[in-house]
């Protein structure tokens, strides 16, 4: 199964931290013998209203071929960790190649065009 | 507000034809917020069909899309 996540940390964090825990999270899924396919950072935006208190969040996403249980305990991960927000999980049928709208690489090509 | 908002409305109805249907059109996408505010109000609603001429087809695909963009906090449930 083709699958797309998107994950959202708090923007309290430093960089690094957001990173590490986005690294874990991978591991997790790699463990349990899913293929990562395609990596994005969205970089730190601004919510558009508040999570947990939390104005700011680090944004990642990932497309991976795993199978349907792999994503079943990050819903409960969320509930005891203040500092994961949000996490978005969709079956996708093929994974695009370009970068996403929000890739944080993709706006800074934007704002230099300009 | 309320001016611009029909503005945009009469030139909409002018286009008969599905502005997300065909080969140029956009892809309907969570990702793509800027889309995804073109089809909604101000508050944040999302545009009813008849008024954007959205095919019902697209207009499914929008609302699942805005839906998952207001999850992830990308755009607002609601804004003052």
């Amino acid at each position: 199964m083709l699958y797309e996540s998107v994950f959202v940390f708090s923007g309290h964090l430093s960089p690094k931290m957001a990173d590490n825990k986005f690294n874990e999270l991978i591991e997790q899924i790699k463990k349990t013998g899913g293929k990562i396919l395609k990596k994005e950072n969205w970089g730190l935006r601004t919510l558009a209203y508040k999570i947990k208190k939390n104005s700011k969040g680090y944004y990642f996403m990932i497309n991976s071929d795993c199978e349907p249980q792999t994503f079943s305990k990050f819903n409960q991960i969320i509930k005891q960790d203040d500092e994961f927000l949000r996490f978005l999980n969709i079956k996708i049928k093929n994974v695009e190649k370009e970068l996403s709208f929000l890739d944080e690489s993709r706006s800074k090509e934007k704002t230099n065009e300009k | 507000m309320k001016n611009k908002a029909f503005d945009n409305t009469s030139r909409m109805l002018l286009n008969k034809s599905c502005p997300l249907s065909g080969k140029d059109a956009p892809k309907v996408d969570y990702k793509n917020i800027n889309l995804l505010k073109r089809y909604t109000t101000e508050k944040g609603k999302i545009l009813p069909s008849r008024v954007t001429q959205v095919s019902t087809k697209k207009q499914k695909e929008l609302s699942q899309a805005v839906k998952r963009a207001r999850f992830l906090a990308l755009i607002p449930y609601v804004s003052n």
